[in-house]
C-alpha cells in the first residue's frame, strides 16, 4: 500500500507538487500521466525518498519512508534515464545491486535471457547503447521480485521487442500480486500495462480514474482520445 | 555477507582504477619524479621542485575529480538511492571508493622512484605524501561540495577552478601585498591567521620548515616559525590542516544528506 497524504514539494520559486493524496491499493496498477514538467517524476522520486517533500506524508506498506531506507527493498525502480558507471560491465553493476540487496541466486539470469542481454554483460557500459542501458536497468528493477515497482518512462528508448518483452514481463509482476506506479508519454501502452490513471497538472491531481471507465465515457477506442475527451471535461 | 561500505568501496575503486585520467595522473607524476631524480640531483633538491607540482597540480586535479564525480554519477546515485542503503552509507561509500585512489597515487607515483633514486631521508617522502593526501583529500571533498550545490556542471567546474585560483594564486599576490604595503605595520598575527586559512600554503610551510630552508618560507612561513618555532610550527600546521580536511567533508556530507535527486 502507497499512501501520500498532502504532498507538497517546491524548487525555488516553482511549486512542483501542491498537496497531492493518493491512495494507491496492493496489486493496483497506476499510470501517473500529465504534461512535461507537471510533476510526475518528482511525485515518483518523493515516493523513492530521492527528493523529500516539504510537507506531507508517504507511508509505504504503513511505514513512513523517512524513518529507514529498508522500505526500499520492496521496491524495484526504473529512473527515467539509466546511467552507470562508464568503465565497468553490466555484469559488475547486477553483482553491485544484488549484494546491496544480499541476493546470492541467479535471480537475474532469466530477465538477461528475456532481454538478450548476455552477449552485453562483459562490455564496459560506455560500449553500450541507450537502450541496452534502458534493458540492464529493467532487470535491476525487476530481478528482486520487488512487490512495487516504480518505472519512470519504462519502455522510452527500447526498441519494439524489447519494450514488448518488458511489458509482458510487467504482467507477470501483476500476476504476482505486483503494485506498478509509472509516468509514461506512450499513450498505446496505457491499457496493456495499467488499470487506473492519475492525470497531473501543475502539481495538482486533475482526476483518477480506471482505464474502462475512460474508454466508456468517451465511446473511443483509442486511449489518446479517450484522455483527451476525459480532458476537456474536467 | 560483505558490509555494504566495503561493497560499494570496491565497486567504486575498481571503476576509477579504470579510468584513463587516473592513469594518466598516476603516470604523469611517476615520469616527473623519476626525471627530477635522474637530472635533478639529491632528494631535497627534488622535493623543492615537487613540492610546487603537488602544491598546483594536486588540489586542481582533485577538486576537478571531485566535481565531475558527482556531476557525471547523479543519476547512478538515484539508482543507488533507490536501494536499501541509508544516504550516509551511500555518502561514504562513493566518497571512499572515488577518493581512495585519488589519495594514494602521489604517494605511490612519488615513493616507487624516490625508492629507486633517493634510497633514504624518508622523513621527507613522509611529509610530500601526506602533503599531497590532505591536498587530495580537501580538493577532492569541496569538489564533491561544489558538484551537490550547483548542479550545472560547468558552474559547479567554475567554482572549483575559482576556489583553486584563490588559494593557489589570489592567496600568494594578496600576501605579497600584505608584506610590502604594510610592513610598517606589526601584521605577523595577520600572516598566521592568512597561513592558517589556506590548505595549500600550510602543506607549502610544513613541508618547507623540515628542510630548514628559510629562504623559501615566504612570508606566512618565516612568521610561522618566528611565532613558534619549527617543531611546534610544524604541529600547528598540521593540526590546522585535519581542521581543514574535516571541514569540506562536513559540507560534502551535508550537502549529499540534504540533496533532491
Amino acid at each position: 500500500m502507497i499512501e501520500l497524504t498532502n504532498v507538497t514539494k517546491r524548487f525555488g520559486a516553482t511549486e512542483v507538487l501542491r498537496g497531492i493524496s493518493l491512495s494507491i491499493a496492493p496489486g493496483s496498477a497506476l499510470a501517473i500521466l500529465g504534461p512535461n514538467a507537471s510533476g510526475k517524476t518528482t511525485l515518483l522520486k518523493c515516493m523513492l525518498g530521492l527528493t523529500r517533500p516539504d510537507s506531507g506524508e508517504i507511508r509505504i506498506n504503513g511505514t513512513p519512508i523517512g524513518a529507514s531506507a529498508e522500505y526500499r527493498r520492496w521496491i524495484g525502480y526504473m529512473p527515467q534515464h539509466p546511467h552507470f558507471p562508464e568503465n565497468l560491465r553490466a555484469a559488475e553493476v547486477i553483482e553491485l545491486v544484488k549484494q546491496i540487496r544480499g541476493l546470492s541466486a541467479p535471480v537475474e539470469a532469466p530477465y538477461i535471457e528475456q532481454f538478450r542481454l548476455t552477449s552485453e554483460l562483459h562490455k564496459p557500459i560506455r560500449a553500450l547503447s541507450g537502450g541496452t542501458r534502458q534493458k540492464l536497468s529493467a532487470v535491476l528493477a525487476l530481478m528482486s521480485s520487488p512487490t512495487i515497482l516504480i518505472l519512470d518512462e519504462p519502455t522510452a528508448g527500447l526498441d519494439p521487442l524489447a519494450a514488448h518483452t518488458l511489458k509482458t514481463e510487467l504482467q507477470h509482476c501483476r500476476q504476482r500480486g505486483c503494485t506498478l506506479v509509472l509516468t509514461t508519454h506512450v499513450l498505446n501502452d496505457i491499457p496493456e500495462l495499467v488499470t487506473e490513471v492519475v492525470f497531473l497538472l501543475e502539481g495538482r491531481i486533475v482526476f483518477r480514474e480506471s482505464v474502462p471507465q475512460l474508454f466508456a465515457e468517451s465511446n473511443s477506442r483509442h486511449f489518446s482520445e479517450a484522455l483527451v475527451h476525459r480532458l476537456q471535461r474536467s | 555477507m560483505r558490509g555494504t561500505l566495503w561493497v560499494l568501496w570496491e565497486f567504486q575503486l575498481r571503476n576509477a582504477l579504470r579510468s584513463r585520467w587516473v592513469l594518466l595522473y598516476g603516470g604523469g607524476l611517476l615520469l616527473l619524479t623519476a626525471l627530477l631524480f635522474r637530472f635533478g640531483g639529491t632528494a631535497e633538491q627534488v622535493v623543492v621542485s615537487l613540492l610546487n607540482v603537488v602544491l598546483l597540480l594536486v588540489p586542481l586535479v582533485a577538486l576537478l575529480y571531485g566535481v565531475l564525480g558527482i556531476s557525471s554519477a547523479r543519476e547512478f546515485l538515484e539508482l543507488m538511492l533507490a536501494q536499501p542503503l541509508q544516504r550516509q552509507e551511500l555518502f561514504w561509500g562513493t566518497f571512499g571508493g572515488m577518493a581512495l585512489p585519488l589519495l594514494l597515487l602521489p604517494p605511490l607515483s612519488i615513493g616507487i622512484p624516490w625508492l629507486v633514486f633517493a634510497g633514504g631521508r624518508w622523513e621527507l617522502l613522509l611529509t610530500l605524501s601526506l602533503g599531497s593526501m590532505v591536498l587530495s583529500l580537501i580538493g577532492a571533498a569541496a569538489g564533491v561540495a561544489f558538484a551537490l550545490r550547483w548542479e550545472e556542471r560547468l558552474y559547479a567546474i567554475g567554482v572549483a577552478f575559482g576556489f583553486w585560483f584563490a588559494l593557489t594564486i589570489l592567496y600568494d599576490g594578496f600576501i605579497l601585498w600584505a608584506g610590502i604595503a604594510l610592513r610598517d605595520y606589526p601584521i605577523e598575527h595577520g600572516l598566521l591567521l592568512a597561513l592558517v586559512l589556506n590548505p595549500v600554503d600550510l602543506v607549502r610551510v610544513a613541508t618547507l620548515l623540515q628542510l630548514d630552508a628559510a629562504a623559501l618560507l615566504g612570508y606566512t612561513g618565516a612568521a610561522l616559525e618566528r611565532f613558534a618555532g619549527s617543531t611546534l610550527g610544524i604541529l600547528l600546521a598540521a593540526g590546522a590542516l585535519a581542521l581543514w580536511c574535516v571541514l569540506p567533508l562536513w559540507l560534502a556530507l551535508r550537502g549529499f544528506l540534504r540533496k533532491d535527486f
